[in-house]
């Protein structure tokens, strides 16, 4: 937050800045309060308080805007990333992550059991996604790979003398066909189980578990394409 | 156990989710099948790569855009009659719903009138277009700005002494520079440089304020500890 200058005698102290207001950074492993714990490492740190969610959905619906930014706070994370890897456009990300927080907190009302709520939200998050790439088929693809736009980040984890997987990963994912591409995000990326994924997809827990199959295999197929994994890289 | 069935039990093998019987006989294959083994090598590595993949955020205006959007929601709704219409209708509005609103409209008053606006004022009548916007974002300001109070007043929690004087200042160094260009604007309605000042001097009314709600909401989450 900027340091206030006004009438030139008005300095905002540097410690004040702190109290700003704090972003609470979303987690993926927060998103999913109401997942139970499986044996996958990344689901072993949602065994957090789970008493929250019902009842800022409550709030919610009755128009309560510090509930709703809350629970924006918790999933806009784990959603923008899922939102991301289907369109790799950081713009209609914005905007799909818009309409699906307007669409979900002016339906909420409608939520009758909390336990689906999850699965809903995300459900309407797919729904954009497809909708979006449906409007896109035949145009220009967008190409521009996460880690140009995570430059960042990307340093902070890989330095220059360690083999990365990163990018050819990302391109991997990006390459899937759309179903498989979803299953493989909601699984290995978000934590998803695959009765959760099986539900919020329609269809078979054994087709969850195929797709993620399939899913791999050509994930694994590029890598050794790119030779930057098999035999040889060891 | 033949490789084809081998490969797909490998994929639940390497989340964990094979026990019993099947993962035994499975094991017993993978001693004896390189391919097999390669395969699992693979998958393991594939797993614990995505894990490293970064995850971008949205950008910090994004819930200002969302409320924003909800607001048109709710009108659209109004327009059709439907019984939800008063969900969102301006005044049944929690006050922090209402900053938000408020800023988001301002912004885009802003964007949308003063930057075009001020861009073209060499041409005829558009001097009285930006001063027309001018007024207009002054005016969701203001709304923002009493939303905001009434939002903070709404906090239970207090602050502490010291920092609640340091707001205290800025906020009456503040309110002494809106008050002297509220007099030369009386004076001169259609100073646009002086509109243009005031409408920074209101912005950073708003910075202020947020810090102000931000501090009182960590305040009281500290002290509850607030997670979900």
């Amino acid at each position: 937050m900027s340091p206030i200058s006004v009438a030139g005698t008005l300095v905002m102290p540097a410690g004040l800045r702190d109290n700003g207001i704090r972003i609470v950074q979303a987690r993926i492993a927060k998103a999913f309060p109401l997942m139970s714990s499986d044996k996958r490492e990344q689901r072993k740190r949602q065994d957090i308080s789970l008493s929250l969610l019902p009842s800022l959905i409550e709030r919610s619906k009755a128009g309560e805007f510090e509930a709703m930014e809350e629970i924006f706070e918790h999933y806009k994370g784990p959603l923008f990333s899922l939102i991301y890897r289907h369109t790799n456009n950081r713009q209609a990300t914005e905007d799909l992550l818009q309409d699906v927080f307007i669409k979900v907190f002016t339906h909420i009302r409608d939520v009758q059991k909390i336990e689906t709520f999850v699965a809903w939200v995300y459900r309407i998050a797919l729904n954009a996604c497809y909708s979006y790439l449906r409007s896109r088929q035949g145009g220009f693809r967008q190409a521009v790979s996460l880690s140009e736009v995570e430059g960042r980040k990307e340093e902070a984890v890989y330095n220059h003398h360690e083999e990365s997987l990163e990018r050819p990963l990302g391109e991997a994912i990006q390459e899937l066909p759309d179903k498989l591409k979803t299953v493989l995000l909601l699984h290995d990326l978000q934590g998803f189980k695959h009765e959760e994924i099986a539900r919020m997809l329609g269809f078979t827990v054994g087709t969850s578990k195929s797709q993620l199959f399939k899913a791999r295999m050509r994930v694994r197929e590029h890598l050794r394409n790119k030779k930057v994994l098999g035999e040889e890289k060891r | 156990m033949r490789c084809a069935a081998a490969r797909r039990l490998i994929s639940d093998y390497v989340d964990g989710g094979l026990a019993g019987d099947k993962q035994a006989r499975l094991k017993r294959h993978l001693e004896a099948c390189p391919d097999c083994q390669e395969l699992l090598r693979d998958f393991e590595k594939i797993v614990e790569e995505e894990k490293k993949l970064p995850t971008p955020e949205p950008s910090p205006l994004a819930w200002q855009r969302i409320a924003s959007g909800m607001e048109h929601a709710g009108e659209k709704t109004a327009a059709v009659g439907k019984e939800r219409q008063g969900w969102f209708v301006w005044t049944g509005m929690p006050a922090g719903l209402r900053y938000a609103l408020a800023a988001a409209l301002a912004l885009v008053v802003i964007s949308g009138g003063l930057i075009f606006g001020l861009r073209s004022r060499g041409t005829p009548g558009s001097e009285s277009y930006a001063l027309t916007k001018l007024k207009e974002a002054q005016h969701h300001y203001v709304l923002a700005i009493k939303a905001l109070d009434a939002a903070i007043g709404a906090q239970k929690n207090g602050l502490d002494p010291r920092l609640a004087e340091v707001f205290k200042r800025n906020l009456q160094d503040i309110n002494e520079t809106i008050q002297a260009c509220e007099r030369v604007i009386q004076k001169d309605p259609n100073n646009l440089a002086v509109r243009a000042y005031l409408l920074g001097i209101y912005k950073d009314k708003v910075t202020v304020l947020e810090q102000m709600m931000g501090a009182k909401k960590a305040s009281s989450e500290k002290r509850t500890g607030l997670t979900l």
